[in-house]
């Protein structure tokens, strides 16, 4: 993989001096990169290193000798792995009856998986607060049953963070479980019923090891994801439950500790940067171009047959018979079980807005839920407070505008990675997704150290900056997929009828491109406009983000303005997906009438 | 870029004039392409005369679409020369190169319209308004697509989808055609009603072209020559009746309809080679020649249709199964170890041959070929 130039035939213009494309294409993201990732984040090590100017390892060893900070460690890494477990059991479900179903519907069924993903996290939030409180209709709901006496305590307390974050997770696991259950070949696990396998047995030993891969990418996402998670943490839960982000962010904005939040954030940045390392190769997998071959045979002799222990291989020789009778028994109750769960699944991820948008029609002054009655109160509130217009403004604004920048920097890039082989090929694609991965709070405190003092801090430029830096990762990855699935025989017709390569990109690569371009930049749109991490840092009196204000609302106030903000963005990301579908149904060639002519 | 019209007119009055004089000879000399350690096209030295149907022919893997790429530009060779008309092209960029081309895949652009597609190397070529509108109707009508350019390529079947990619890649003249096995996604029937089309259309418009297949069948019936491939070696160019009569190689021989090998021995004697089947009781004698060097085991090639069969209940030989096609009957006969296919025609109120039957076996000595035996 790493020396891909040799083992990848019949790939690429070989004709003429293609060496130093790849360095223009990749040069505006790399510098981009640098400025307001790299080197923050190096300083931000350095700086950790540091006592007054000297070199000491002081702050080490003052984290080390703390029982507190172990605790949080701890506290931090069960948490990242239970989140995982649960949404690894609940997702495959979920993304196996996905994988199952005709396109159409699948398609439908993603887009719902979806929209929890592009909805703020601040805004689900907001709703598990409502859905979790102690008169909440959760709570509500269990009291009529007769399941409770008296109402439950889940917000502000780990049983919160959990289901919070679970939700908040759970699309991460879906999407790469889907993309290896839809790859793997139907006939596969009907072959092996053929044979002899009961369903659940054939599924067992067909189809979940085909699956693996996606079993690993969506756990390395979401464990990673969980490690550095700060906003639902520090929402849902309580004292008891505080997490590494919370102890950083703390430190920075509260207790002025520069030196230990330092070293904590690069703890915090080396250990998911390691994991992230380890699993490098099903990351990379994603620029491969060759066929992938799910299941690699393993511990195979001359025979060709794997050797398991011979014990296991008698005990399963004696209970052959019971096990195909339980598989056989299973396999009626399988499907009613997988689809129920798959449901279940399903309802966790759009009950917060089952919430929310009853919410925003509330006639109440304060949040209560369900609403004694509707109005549009809140949403003629919004439109007279200037502050939060200005905020809404200030945020479409500087989100939009690092969109177009990511777009721009990460379309080369994409190209760059995708169309041409060169040594650094795959370090260069891991830098520039690994802001998907590294936690936005350890980016955020590198970017406040490293513009501290500067006029920069409550400066729109530093979101910009920021912005583009969490954005551009979406592109890159956008686009790359785009390009993949693009027929490149279409470039070779072109240039056989006489264009140019620039011509051939303008008349052919991009207009065809163009839904892709368009996902891409929706993409980056919302991760700009969803972000409160940059926002807590690089906040100021005349740079103040939509999501800031909401962030504050929650944790002052909590009333039902935020439906309105959620509801209103939602009708956004509506108009912004039916604006893809239409691009994509114009390039599609769904126009019969129009442009007859040449 | 702007381009005054004038002058542009002239350049399309230009290209159309010199397409019609006797252009677009190819030939290709010591050609090598290497992907890392592996030749994919060895060596490979053809010359194609204007206005030659040729076909490159072969199996997956065996170099016939990357020389083919080659040929188009879209792929750098490692070694060797390709020359258009006696000039050297191999740094010429591929849309530099003005050769039409198909693919398998069509490679129509989905998001124009059929008329958009054709008319789009004119543009390249800096046609504009009539002149693109009349060439398209040109184009069009030679492949009976006459009022199809508003729609989509979406919205026309496989064939006109072809059909439309043939119209494109001729719309400019080009002085050679590239075929990247154009028929291949489509079914028996459309395909040789395609093949016939393709003829027609080549006598029409004069091009050179270059088609690749990996359907004999396919290349037999269309090319006036037929160039056969095997690991990236040129095995035997010539036209179908020279591949068929004449193999030059028991790769050829094998790979062009069907074939028998039976294994004879090999004696020497005064410039001359017998070969020599005991179980047969056959012996064939030819002028000892390169391919027959040395060795003392061959192959004796021999076509189903020229193994005579006549009942005969006192021979060794036994049918050992029997397929009856309509015009044929095709026999597999077991001779001591050899078994061999033998065809032979049905007449009515012949007896056909069954399995478990006595057979005396003929092979005329003057259709068989000897081959070295290590393939």
């Amino acid at each position: 993989m790493a020396d891909a130039s040799v083992a990848m035939p019949r790939r690429g213009y070989t004709l003429g001096r293609a060496r130093l494309v790849p360095v223009l294409l990749l040069l505006p993201i790399v510098i981009v990169f640098s400025v307001g990732y790299v080197v923050p984040l190096a300083q931000l090590v350095l700086k950790s290193l540091q006592l007054d100017g000297a070199w000491s390892l002081k702050s080490y060893i003052e984290i080390a000798n703390s029982p507190a900070f172990l605790w949080i460690v701890l506290r931090t890494l069960a948490l990242a792995a239970t989140v995982t477990i649960i949404c690894l059991l609940i997702a495959y479900p979920l993304a196996y009856a996905i994988s199952k179903c005709p396109p159409r519907p699948a398609a439908f069924l993603l887009l719902i998986v979806t929209l929890p993903y592009l909805t703020s996290v601040l805004i689900r939030t907001y709703a598990w607060i409502v859905l979790l409180s102690p008169n909440g209709p959760i709570n509500q709901l269990l009291l009529r049953l007769g399941v409770i006496s008296e109402p439950l305590q889940m917000v502000f307390n780990s049983i919160g963070v959990y289901i919070g974050m679970v939700q908040v997770q759970l699309p991460l696991m879906v999407f790469p479980l889907y993309a290896v259950l839809a790859r793997v070949n139907p006939s596969l696990a009907k072959a092996a019923q053929s044979l002899g396998s009961p369903p659940t047995d054939a599924f067992l030993r067909v189809t979940l090891p085909a699956s693996m891969p996606g079993v690993i990418s969506g756990c390395t996402l979401v464990f990673l994801s969980s490690l550095g998670f700060y906003i639902t943490p520090e929402l849902l839960g309580g004292p008891d439950s505080y997490l590494i982000a919370q102890g950083i962010s703390l430190r920075v904005l509260i207790l002025g500790n520069f030196d230990e939040a330092a070293a904590q954030s690069s703890i915090l940045m080396l250990a998911v940067i390691t994991v992230f390392l380890i699993f490098r190769q099903r990351i990379a997998e994603e620029l491969d171009d060759r066929p992938h071959d799910n299941v690699s045979p393993t511990g195979t002799t001359t025979s060709g047959l794997s050797t398991p222990w011979p014990i296991l291989e008698r005990l399963t020789a004696i209970l052959h018979g019971p096990s195909l009778r339980l598989h056989e028994a299973f396999t009626v109750v399988r499907r009613p079980l997988f689809y129920l769960m798959a449901a279940l699944t399903l309802l966790l991820l759009i009950l917060p807005f089952a919430v929310v948008i009853p919410l925003a029609f509330s006639d109440a002054p304060y949040l209560t839920f369900p609403p004694p009655g509707y109005s549009l109160r809140w949403f003629s509130s919004l439109l007279r407070n200037t502050q939060w217009l200005n905020a809404l403004s200030f945020s479409l604004k500087w989100a939009g505008l690092s969109a177009l920048l990511s777009v721009g920097i990460g379309v080369p890039a994409a190209f760059a990675l995708v169309r041409y082989r060169f040594a650094a090929r795959v370090p260069v694609y891991l830098l520039l997704i690994s802001p998907l991965i590294v936690p936005h709070v350890v980016i955020a405190v590198s970017l406040f150290f490293a513009l501290a003092g500067s006029s920069l801090i409550g400066n729109p430029l530093a979101f910009a900056l920021s912005y583009t830096i969490i954005g551009a990762p979406y592109t890159v990855v956008v686009m790359i997929a785009g390009l993949k699935r693009f027929n490149r025989t279409l470039e070779l017709a072109a240039a056989s009828l006489g264009s140019s390569p620039l011509v051939t990109l303008r008349t052919v690569t991009l207009p065809l491109l163009l839904p892709t371009l368009a996902s891409a930049a929706i993409f980056a749109f919302i991760v700009g406009f969803d972000d409160v991490v940059f926002g807590l840092f690089l906040s100021g009196p005349t740079a103040t983000p939509l999501p800031m204000r909401m962030w504050d609302n929650i944790r002052l106030e909590i009333s039902p303005q935020i439906a309105v903000i959620a509801v209103l963005f939602l009708i956004v990301l509506a108009l912004l997906l039916l604006l893809r579908l239409f691009v994509g149904a114009v390039v599609a060639g769904r126009r019969p009438e129009e442009s007859a002519h040449p | 870029m702007s381009v005054s019209t004038a002058t542009v007119n002239e350049k399309a009055a230009a290209s159309v004039a010199t397409a019609r004089s006797q252009r677009g000879s190819v030939s290709v000399k010591s050609l090598t392409k290497m992907f890392g350690p592996v030749t994919a096209v060895d060596d490979v030295s053809l010359s194609i005369e204007p206005g030659e149907f040729v076909a490159l022919l072969g199996s997956s893997g065996s170099g016939k679409s990357t020389l083919l790429m080659m040929i188009a530009g879209f792929e750098a060779s490692s070694s060797g020369d390709i020359l258009l008309d006696g000039v050297r092209i191999n740094d010429v960029p591929s849309y530099r190169r003005g050769f039409g081309m198909v693919f398998q895949s069509y490679a129509l652009f989905p998001h124009m319209t059929i008329a958009e597609n054709i008319a789009y190397p004119l543009r390249r070529r800096g046609l504009r308004g009539a002149d693109v509108e009349r060439e398209v109707a040109k184009a069009l009508k030679l492949v009976a697509l006459d009022g199809y350019g508003a729609r989509l390529p979406s919205q026309l079947s496989g064939g006109q989808q072809q059909r439309v990619a043939l119209a494109r890649a001729l719309v400019f003249r080009p002085p050679l055609l590239l075929m990247d096995e154009p028929l291949g996604a489509l079914d028996r029937k459309l395909r040789q009603q395609l093949q016939m089309e393709i003829k027609l259309i080549h006598k029409e418009v004069g091009s050179t072209i270059i088609f690749v297949t990996h359907d004999q069948e396919e290349a037999l019936s269309m090319a006036d020559r037929v160039a056969v491939l095997e690991r990236g070696r040129l095995q035997q160019c010539g036209t179908p009746r020279q591949l068929y009569e004449q193999p030059a190689t028991a790769f050829v021989a094998d790979f062009i309809g069907e074939m028998n090998f039976l294994p004879v021995e090999l004696l020497r004697s005064g410039g001359e080679v017998c070969a020599r089947s005991a179980d047969l009781g056959l012996e064939v004698v030819q002028r000892e020649n390169q391919v027959l060097a040395s060795g003392d085991r061959g192959l004796l090639a021999v076509r189903p249709e020229y193994v005579g069969l006549t009942p005969d209940e006192g021979s060794t030989a036994l049918v050992l199964e029997s397929a009856y096609t309509g015009t044929n009957q095709s026999v597999l006969v077991q001779v001591g170890s050899i078994r061999l296919t033998a065809r032979t025609s049905v007449s009515p109120g012949r007896q056909l041959f069954q399995s478990g039957q006595r057979v005396r076996v003929e092979i005329e000595a003057a259709h068989t070929r000897v081959f070295p035996a290590a393939r």
